[in-house]
């Protein structure tokens, strides 16, 4: 009888045991598609049998263990950090190519290529006050087209500045969030799956932002390191970023009312800017204090298109003042036809204008001498359409060339973002690949280990019915007392 | 572990992101026809396109350029054609009533065919294509000439100081002039013309000069107000001598506010002067040493008319005889007076008083460099008459036969060709008439050659059209190469892709979905 009740007892653990083993099974299919859930499983230990002792064996549930590796998670937030860096790149620098008209004569080139056209026409009718109208109007869509694009390139750096704020303010409420999960660890709940692949999910999203280095420690909280240096994480405490539009003390502005550069500011006030290398915010540094600046200019460079600007105004100005309106006597000398702000380097290409003096019949066409020509200022001007000597020409390029070479220096680097940005596509879809192999949810091995453990709990089952069964005939064949 | 949550699904989903990618750049070029529509898409040839892009636009500008100027360039010859036609119309009157048969009456009708000529002369010179005058040079909206009967060329200038410096460009940058002034073409002359480029040059390159020596020079020039001044300028050769270097510098110490510079000629190391207002030289025989010129008389002033220096003699120079003659700048003139025993300083000072008060600023007079004779210089043409000619005056400024001198001063002159022989012919001088006939076979040949000017003009401007079109041509090519898309090229593989990625499509969709979950019961 003694048997048979140790058998029951036995049985009856066995019956917990794949009870619970259902339940990690059903849990893990109720997950599978859980984002940054890892599968567990439960393992069965033997109890001790020895009947001597009263220990009647059997089975029981042991830690359930969850199947997430840290190196294939780390492995994922280093090729999603690398992917956001080349994300915002290449999403900065396909905004700012849009500026760059190339597939036709518009934009900027196209308005000086059809200036330059101008100057040749007007040469062959120096005193025609049509002519010289038609040079004023276009030299007038010159400027606009300038004022145009670096109005269009100046938006983007304010949206770009808009989405560094963004970032941070996102890395900031990552860090707070994780804070928040640390507390929930120290309460005590160290094994909850989702609290776990919220974390991970958390670490996640933040990497996409900057490269972090995240490590648990051994209460099973997590600190978070932006570069390994900068403590974002530590405990229930959050250090929190900043972003300062500002000239450092140690690098002041050497351009005149050019932009600040952004920099991102610890808690302490220190500036981590470098050690933002990777991640979305990397890259809209790279385009914020890069990109954009090679172009616009910034505190620091007068940038290309300013430069542009200003070679186009200075050498058409020169050569118009060179020459003479009229012989005279007294001779009258020529005038400006671009006005722009001397003072502001990098407001060139967005001041320049028609000077309000130039108008018909005020351009100077004759060339001194000696010997004179008549509409040798004209012909000079119309030769810079393709400059044989440095007069006319930027860094050895014609005008025309000089954009070219600014598009040229974007493209590259758009189109080295574009590749780079799919090659990373493909290289986080590998590691993600990699880690679902590893810690993904299997819902063939989860419904083989369902059929398993319903099975086992089923002939426990049996066996406990029959083991009362037992029992009842072993009451029944007792002697009765009466 | 297989999983049933397909693993390689967002590598599946990366590469088809991938593959859609490429076939919408594709599509893209298909529909545009260009490779290139944003800078990333071949950033290496960003500079070229530009370039390329910007020559085209330029050359093609240039193309059109040159078609109004081959235009007007045509037109010109055909209006000097014309002019040449006048001419030989004029020269064939005039052989006519050069003819001692031809009566007074009948020269008379031929005058009025000659004045019929001058006119039309003057209409081809004022010839008008586009709404511009083509032989007013930079004054392209003024007329140039109108007859007048008073002037000897029995025309009056209508632009002061008339030029043709306009030039053209072709497609290599090389410009070149495309027009000339109607006073180039019918109003020449070579003789009393020119500050512009008044130079002098002395001889003698030597490298020792003036050793223990003296040398003088002695300018002559006009200043500012029209009034005739003189400056000498003395070289001190030292001990040693001195080099041509240190004679220029010592000359242009003493001509310093003169207007006048010496510089070494470049071509022949010759010593040079020039100035961009009226002047002569003299130099006197060194007081020892080696002298800064060879040969003092060889100093000749190339844009002067000099009177004939027989007319000034004796001690100090004098005029033998009293004198009368008028200077016209073919706008104004200038009558003038001088009397017997006049000196050139005395008569330079008259004349250019007169020719101020006349109007005439362009025309001085200076006392030659050996001091004995007296120079005409003028900025713009003029003409000068001496009336005491002919009429027995002993010892007249201008040689005994003045007309003739004055003659000389327009060896190419259409209009004054055609004006004498009109003149001629109304007074029916036959000496005139004879002379204008010589005067308008050399205004003929005069016109021959600005004719062709003009024929050198238009081959050059065809050449620039030939060259314009080639590069034009040239540039197409390399900017279709540089941003055309290859569409076959484009076209095979669009369809590559599309294939891959319903081939991919497909595969993915054929992949089992079922889990042991579909199974149980």
């Amino acid at each position: 009888m003694g048997n048979l009740i140790t058998a029951l007892q036995s049985s009856a653990a066995a019956m917990q045991a794949f009870e619970q083993a259902l339940e990690t099974v059903g849990n893990d299919v109720s997950n599978s598609s859980t984002t940054d859930y890892a599968a567990q499983s439960v393992s069965l230990e033997a109890l001790p049998f020895q009947p001597g002792q009263g220990l009647p064996g059997g089975v029981t549930v042991g830690a359930i263990q969850s199947s997430r590796d840290e190196f294939a998670e780390r492995n994922v937030r280093q090729q999603v950090s690398l992917l956001g860096t080349e994300e915002a790149t290449s999403q900065g620098l396909s905004s700012i190519q849009t500026n760059f008209t190339v597939s036709s004569d518009g934009g900027v080139a196209g308005a000086l290529n059809q200036l330059f056209s101008d100057f040749s026409s007007w040469s062959v009718s120096p005193t025609s006050t049509a002519a010289q109208q038609t040079v004023i109007d276009d030299a007038g869509q010159v400027a606009e087209q300038f004022q145009e694009m670096y109005g269009s390139l100046s938006q983007n750096l304010t949206n770009t500045g808009q989405a560094i704020q963004q970032s941070v303010s996102q890395i900031n409420s990552y860090a707070s969030q994780l804070a928040t999960d640390n507390q929930q660890i120290q309460n005590g709940d160290t094994d909850d799956a989702g609290l776990d692949a919220s974390i991970h999910s958390t670490l996640e999203s933040l990497s996409e932002l900057t490269n972090i280095t995240a490590r648990q420690e051994s209460n099973g909280t997590w600190t978070v390191l932006a570069d390994g240096q900068t403590p974002l994480v530590m405990g229930t405490q959050t250090d929190q970023l900043s972003v300062s539009f500002s000239t450092p003390a140690t690098a002041p502005a050497t351009v005149a009312g050019g932009t600040p550069p952004a920099r991102i500011i610890d808690s302490e006030g220190n500036d981590v800017t470098y050690q933002m290398s990777q991640g979305e915010l990397s890259g809209q540094l790279q385009v914020y204090n890069t990109v954009l600046p090679s172009l616009i200019g910034n505190a620091y460079q007068q940038g290309g298109l300013n430069v542009l600007a200003q070679g186009v105004a200075d050498t058409v100005n020169n050569i118009l003042e060179s020459g003479n309106i009229s012989d005279g006597p007294p001779a009258v000398p020529g005038i400006a036809l671009f006005t722009y702000n001397a003072g502001a380097p990098t407001a060139v290409a967005s001041t320049l204008g028609v000077n309000p003096a130039a108008t018909a019949g005020q351009l100077a066409a004759i060339e001194p001498g000696p010997p004179e020509v008549s509409n040798g200022i004209a012909l000079q001007l119309a030769a810079l359409a393709n400059p044989t000597t440095p007069t006319g020409q930027i860094n050895g390029y014609s005008f025309a060339g000089y954009y070219g070479s600014l598009a040229s220096q974007i493209g590259e680097q758009a189109s080295d973002a574009q590749n780079q940005l799919t090659v990373q596509q493909q290289t986080v879809a590998q590691a993600r690949s990699l880690r679902s192999q590893i810690s993904g949810v299997s819902l063939n091995e989860e419904a083989a280990k369902l059929i398993q453990f319903q099975n086992a709990y089923q002939a426990t089952a049996q066996t406990v019915n029959i083991l009362d069964t037992l029992t009842q005939d072993t009451i029944n064949m007792l002697p009765t007392t009466s | 572990m297989i999983q049933d949550i397909n693993p390689s699904a967002q590598v599946f989903l990366a590469n088809v992101s991938a593959l859609t990618n490429q076939i919408t750049q594709l599509t893209n070029e298909t529909s545009s026809g260009l490779k290139i529509s944003q800078p990333s898409d071949d950033p290496g040839d960003m500079v070229t396109l530009m370039q390329v892009r910007s020559e085209l636009d330029s050359n093609q500008q240039i193309t059109r350029d040159l078609t109004p100027v081959l235009s007007n360039t045509q037109a010109a010859e055909q209006a000097l054609q014309t002019a040449v036609d006048l001419v030989n119309q004029a020269t064939s009157i005039g052989t006519q009533g050069a003819n001692t048969l031809t009566s007074a009456t009948q020269n008379q009708a031929l005058a009025e065919q000659v004045s019929s000529i001058l006119q039309e002369v003057v209409g081809v010179a004022n010839t008008q294509s586009n709404g511009q005058y083509l032989f007013s040079g930079d004054q392209p909206q003024s007329p140039s000439y109108a007859l007048n009967s008073a002037s000897p060329t029995g025309v009056a200038a209508l632009l002061a100081n008339p030029t043709a410096t306009q030039q053209i460009s072709d497609s290599n940058g090389s410009t070149f002039p495309v027009s000339l002034t109607a006073q180039q073409i019918f109003d020449d002359q070579s003789s009393g013309v020119g500050f512009a480029g008044n130079t002098m040059n002395l001889d003698n390159p030597a490298t020792a000069f003036l050793t223990a020596g003296t040398q003088t020079y002695t300018f002559n020039y006009t200043d500012a107000g029209d009034n005739a001044q003189s400056v000498s300028v003395v070289l001190n050769g030292g001990v040693n001598g001195i080099n041509g270097t240190t004679v220029i510098s010592q000359l242009n110490a003493g001509l310093a506010g003169t207007g006048i510079t010496a510089s070494i000629n470049a071509t022949n190391g010759t010593v040079q002067f020039a100035s961009s207002g009226a002047f002569t030289v003299g130099v006197a025989a060194p007081t020892a040493g080696t002298s800064t010129v060879t040969a003092a008389a060889d100093a000749v002033n190339v844009a002067q008319y000099n009177v004939q220096s027989a007319a000034f003699s004796g001690a100090g120079n004098t005029l033998s005889g009293a004198d009368t003659f008028t200077l016209s700048n073919g706008t104004d003139t200038a009558d003038i007076s001088l009397a017997s025993g006049t000196t050139v300083a005395a008569a330079v000072n008259t004349i250019n008083a007169k020719l101020q008060a006349a109007g005439i600023t362009d025309v001085s007079a200076l006392a030659t460099g050996d001091g004995t004779g007296i120079s005409f210089q003028g900025a713009s043409s003029f003409s000068v008459v001496d009336t005491t000619a002919g009429n027995g005056t002993a010892s007249p400024l201008f040689t005994t036969t003045g007309d003739v001198a004055v003659t000389s001063a327009y060896p190419g002159n259409v209009f004054y060709a055609v004006n004498s022989l009109l003149l001629g012919l109304q007074n029916n001088n036959q000496t005139a008439i004879i002379a204008a006939v010589n005067s308008l076979e050399l205004a003929g040949t005069y016109l021959n050659t600005r004719l062709s000017f003009y024929g050198s003009v238009q081959d050059r401007v065809q050449q620039a059209q030939t060259l314009a079109t080639q590069q034009n041509t040239q540039l197409q090519t390399q900017l279709s190469n540089t941003e055309d898309a290859d569409i076959t090229q484009v076209a095979v593989q669009l369809t590559q892709d599309q294939t891959n990625l319903q081939a991919a499509l497909t595969a993915e969709s054929q992949m089992p979905k079922t889990s042991l979950f579909n199974f149980l019961g």
